[in-house]
């Protein structure tokens, strides 16, 4: 008779019984680690933040990386922990995912152009009842030189100011402005009639210098601005070695001390120009004679050539780059991950964006719905995740505030882990399925909005000089499959590409002890819900008795 | 040879004149080239630049607040259906509202409240017991409200969507299981529901005197049972107002409606009797909150009927004097002055008192006629602005018949005098004051 040997017990075997070692833990683990590896050996080397028709990957980098690898220190693997072993033990099976039917809205677009370079895009829907008048710049702080650090900051705080300058304009409402890196943009909701005065306050906006007075009213406005919030700090380690993007622009720098109304007004010619515009009018007008009105009003400002795109060249990230800030007091806590990822039109950020869309909150009903895979996150995590598309690189930031009492360490494990499974596995069916939905269902409903519809229209047409492609994202989010995403988190979201920002005091105990964590209710969302506590049994007959 | 001769003499030339060119440089440096931002067609003086005039107010007409064409009718169940035909963007806002509110709470309060999220988290996610695969939330992006007379369900979906979301609400609506798991998150979500409508509930309380206040612990007596027995009792699927806005037909929209209430066996349902009582007037003493700070403070005051003269002037008054809140009542059912601001608390009665002497004076002088045209003016833009979400178009549908929405426009244009309109429905004594602490709404 043959007999097995006497199999050893492990060491933390707490119960005294036989444990046996479970294969399909320790697969996965290996698994984990080896995703982990190939990330940090093929994962650098493969990306590259280059624009469609551009190369501009470091090779000095790419060598220097191979160098450093026996140097690097990667984030050690998160330990798997039990509560998720059901989703990511086993292998999945390939289950047949089937893409839902494109969602593309059917715009009507007119485009136009003026002699001395500025871009018209018109869009009329008779659905509406008003009209979003927006004018969009090619300048943002990525159009500054090195001695011309937050030129931009103070050209766009000039221009918000122009508001109520002449007796006709005093009735419109201020304008929703953004400044970003590589645009400003204004936009204005008014009722069909006022569609003129809203364009007329754009052709003047253009128009007005910055003079004397008005130098010292910027200087006034932007010497107490605020220190830098942690997603900038993140764009700067984000960007390290590309300045347009790395640098800092706000505020009243010493650049713009340095500088004088004439050197800040000839900035401003040569970034708010016609020939660096789109104006874009969405919603209720009559196209040809809003045309001849924009004709009127922009066709006889003269053209300036117009600033040159920069380089924005990144250099490859080879390691991961943190700054930490600690307090000796109790604080809310927050840490920020920011990502590097391709460009705004590159084939690859549809998988971003279907990425997000499966890792970021929902919200239902008050109650926020926590992604699947970021179930274990303690419900007062706080959970933000943004993408900042742009002409160049664009920035993927994820931001998590939590109370000083909670364990920033585990919070940034659960993420790590997700991560990297999700960077080994690839998403489910379901999260594909949910993925192609959300993503879709928040374009769409960005757009139905007239303001930001007509914003996006401007924005298209200065990125990607082509409106139109703002209808082509759905098409694009289902084209995406299963392995596309999982290669685009692999390549772009990985440990060593990542810069973290966090701020963090010693951990104060919770005010009151929780109940114990108990099985969560047979919820029927199976995974979308954060750890609820269920109230036990004996709570429960306990109310019963009391009452 | 030759060629060595004339290599030599090159760089002999060359060398020589290197050092000349040092030399000269260093005498006379050659001219730096312009800086970037010197550009020399964009020298020219900007205040040259010839922008024609604006046009002058006088000259634009007031702007007709211009609603989106809306069909109304009554299906053969019952249920009132409006619709705006939207196709540009292929996305479905949807309203269904059912007359029950927190009203109707009786000796529970906040039963309405829960049995509306219990329905709605009982719709979330896989379900084995009805066999669902797959959520609501799969479809589209649900939420409900509750205010003191309507329980509003929402949702925004893709047109491609609408099919698999109007099932669920099928089962969602007539078919509810009212599980435990589903209650227990309902009872997780209502506190924070009601701190975002702590305003209002001031507001019906100061108005409509209802005093019945959700709480924690009137939340904690509520059981499963008794919002199973609300939903059965208060629920009238033949009362149901349903709103779709977006890229639908008229048909399509007729037979999602349907299907939405079908096989519905319902109860007929006593609605509870409106309360016009007004509460009792507060002072400044009762209204400050112990602790300092910023609060939300509103004027209130019940108007006459919706269709009286008066409105179109008392929305004109509250458009110059309001803040923070709309001068028209979209967001509510019902009709009601109102003027907000946020304020230092310790500034309350300051507050009011110059409300109370602003709208005294306006009593007696009324508005300048160019004030009077900057109000309606500056109420149909914000009126433009908000119409251009088109799910405000639904909420504001889902409370206000077509007929009351289109006509709002033209009122406000007939508007000549706010003296009579605000002596009155304005006086002192028909205000109440409700005061809310920031952060805590």
């Amino acid at each position: 008779m043959h007999s097995d040997p006497p199999e050893q017990l492990p060491a933390n075997s707490i119960d005294g019984r036989a444990r046996r070692p479970d294969p399909l833990r320790l697969a996965r683990r290996c698994a984990l680690h080896v995703v982990l590896l190939t990330s940090l050996c093929l994962g650098t080397s493969s990306v590259s933040h280059a624009r469609p028709d551009d190369a501009f990957v470091d090779t000095n980098a790419l060598a220097k990386s191979k160098k450093r690898k026996k140097k690097r220190e990667t984030p050690p693997a998160p330990t798997p922990s039990p509560s998720t072993q059901p989703r990511t033990s086993a292998p999945r099976p390939p289950a047949p995912v089937v893409a839902p039917t494109p969602a593309v809205p059917s715009f009507v677009l007119q485009r136009h152009s003026l002699q001395n370079g500025l871009r018209i895009v018109l869009h009329p829907d008779p659905t509406l009842p008003s009209v979003a008048v927006s004018i969009a710049y090619l300048a943002g702080s990525s159009f500054e030189s090195t001695e011309q650090q937050g030129f931009t900051r103070a050209v766009s705080q000039h221009l918000a100011a122009d508001r109520a300058t002449k007796p006709g304009a005093s009735q419109l409402p201020v304008a929703s402005s953004y400044v970003g890196p590589d645009l400003i943009t204004f936009t204005t909701i008014v009722p069909p009639g006022r569609a003129g005065l809203a364009l007329w306050r754009e052709a003047h906006r253009i128009a007005r210098p910055i003079d004397a007075p008005a130098f010292d009213a910027l200087r006034a406005a932007l010497e107490h601005a605020h220190r830098a919030p942690p997603r900038s700090r993140v764009e700067q380690l984000a960007y390290q070695g590309c300045w347009p993007y790395e640098h800092v622009a706000s505020g009243w720098t010493d650049d713009l001390s340095r500088s004088d109304p004439e050197t800040l007004e000839a900035f401003r010619r040569r970034v708010i120009a016609p020939s660096n515009a789109v104006v874009s009018v969405t919603g209720r007008f009559e196209p040809a004679t809003l045309l001849a009105e924009i004709r009127r009003l922009f066709g006889r400002i003269p053209p300036v050539v117009a600033s040159v795109a920069p380089s924005l060249a990144l250099p490859d990230q080879i390691n991961q780059r943190v700054e930490l800030e600690k307090s000796a007091q109790p604080v809310a806590q927050h840490f920020l991950y920011g990502w590097a990822v391709p460009p705004s039109g590159h084939a690859d950020l549809p998988a971003i964006r279907l990425a997000i869309a499966m890792l970021q909150d929902r919200v239902h009903a008050g109650l926020v719905t926590r992604s699947s895979r970021f179930a274990r996150l303690p419900e007062e995590a706080n959970l933000r995740i943004r993408l900042d598309e742009r002409l160049g690189p664009s920035l993927l930031t994820l931001r998590v505030d939590l109370p000083a009492s909670l364990d920033m360490d585990a919070t940034r494990a659960v993420i790590d882990e997700a991560m990297l499974d999700l960077a080994a596995q690839g998403p489910t069916a379901e999260e594909m399925q949910s993925a192609w939905r959300t993503a879709q269902s928040d374009w769409l409903d960005a757009l139905s909005a007239v303001d930001l519809r007509a914003a996006a229209l401007a924005r298209a047409e200065l990125l990607r000089k082509d409106a139109s492609t703002v209808t082509a994202l759905p098409s694009a989010l289902v084209a995406i499959n299963r392995e596309e995403v999982r290669k685009a988190v692999q390549v772009y979201l990985t440990p060593i590409r990542r810069n973290l920002v966090e701020k963090r005091g010693p951990k104060v105990e919770p005010p009151a002890p929780r109940a114990k964590p108990s099985s969560v209710p047979a919820a029927p969302r199976a995974g979308t819900r954060p750890n609820r506590k269920k109230p036990s049994r004996n709570k429960g007959s306990k109310r019963r008795g009391s009452k | 040879m030759f060629l060595r001769r004339l290599t030599r003499s090159a760089a002999f030339f060359w060398a020589a004149a290197s050092l000349l060119g040092i030399a000269c440089t260093q005498m006379h440096p050659a001219p730096l080239l312009p800086p970037p931002h010197a550009n020399p067609q964009a020298a020219s003086s900007t205040a040259a630049i010839p922008i024609p005039p604006p046009p002058s107010d006088d000259t634009l007409p007031l702007d007709s607040l211009r609603w989106p064409q809306v069909q109304e009718e009554t299906l053969p169940s019952g249920v009132t259906l409006r619709l705006v035909n939207a196709p540009v963007v292929p996305l479905i806002h949807l309203r269904i509202a059912f007359p029950v509110g927190r009203g109707a709470d009786g000796d529970h309060p906040g039963v309405a409240r829960l049995t509306a999220l219990t329905l709605l988290e009982g719709a979330l996610g896989a379900d084995a017991p009805t066999r669902r695969t797959s959520g609501l939330e799969q479809f589209a992006t649900p939420d409900v409200t509750v205010s003191s007379d309507a329980t509003i369900f929402e949702m925004t979906m893709t047109s491609g969507d609408a099919t698999g979301a109007v099932d669920h609400l099928h089962d969602m609506f007539v078919t509810p299981g009212f599980r435990l798991p589903a209650f227990l998150r309902a009872q997780q979500a209502a506190p924070r529901m009601i701190a975002s409508d702590r305003s209002d509930m001031g507001v019906e309380e100061a108005l409509w005197g209802t005093t019945a206040r959700e709480d924690e612990k009137a939340l904690a007596g509520i059981k499963a049972w008794h919002c199973r027995a609300f939903h059965k009792a208060s629920y009238d699927p033949h009362r149901a107002i349903v709103v779709w806005v977006g890229d639908i037909s008229l048909e399509q929209a007729r037979a999602f409606t349907e299907r939405i209430i079908e096989g519905w066996k319902s109860l007929p349902v006593k609605q509870p009797a409106p309360t016009t009582k007004q509460a009792p007037r507060k002072t400044a003493a009762e209204l400050t909150p112990t602790k300092p700070g910023k609060v939300h403070i509103a004027a209130v005051a019940n108007g006459p009927a919706w269709d009286s003269e008066d409105w179109p002037a008392l929305w004109l008054v509250a458009q110059t004097m309001t803040k923070t809140c709309p001068a028209l009542p979209w967001a509510d059912s019902v009709a009601s002055f109102r003027i907000c601001d946020t304020i230092a608390s310790s500034g309350i009665d300051e507050w009011m008192k110059a409300v109370e002497s602003q709208l005294a004076a306006l009593g007696n002088q009324g508005l300048e006629s160019s004030a009077l045209e900057a109000a309606k003016r500056s109420l149909v833009e914000s009126e433009a602005r908000r119409l251009s979400r088109p799910s405000a178009l639904a909420d504001t549908l889902v409370r206000w018949t077509p007929s009351e929405v289109d006509a709002v426009g033209d009122r406000i244009r007939s508007v000549n005098d706010v003296r009579g309109a605000v002596s009155r429905h304005l006086q002192a004594e028909n205000l109440r004051y409700v005061v809310v602490e920031e952060g805590r709404n």
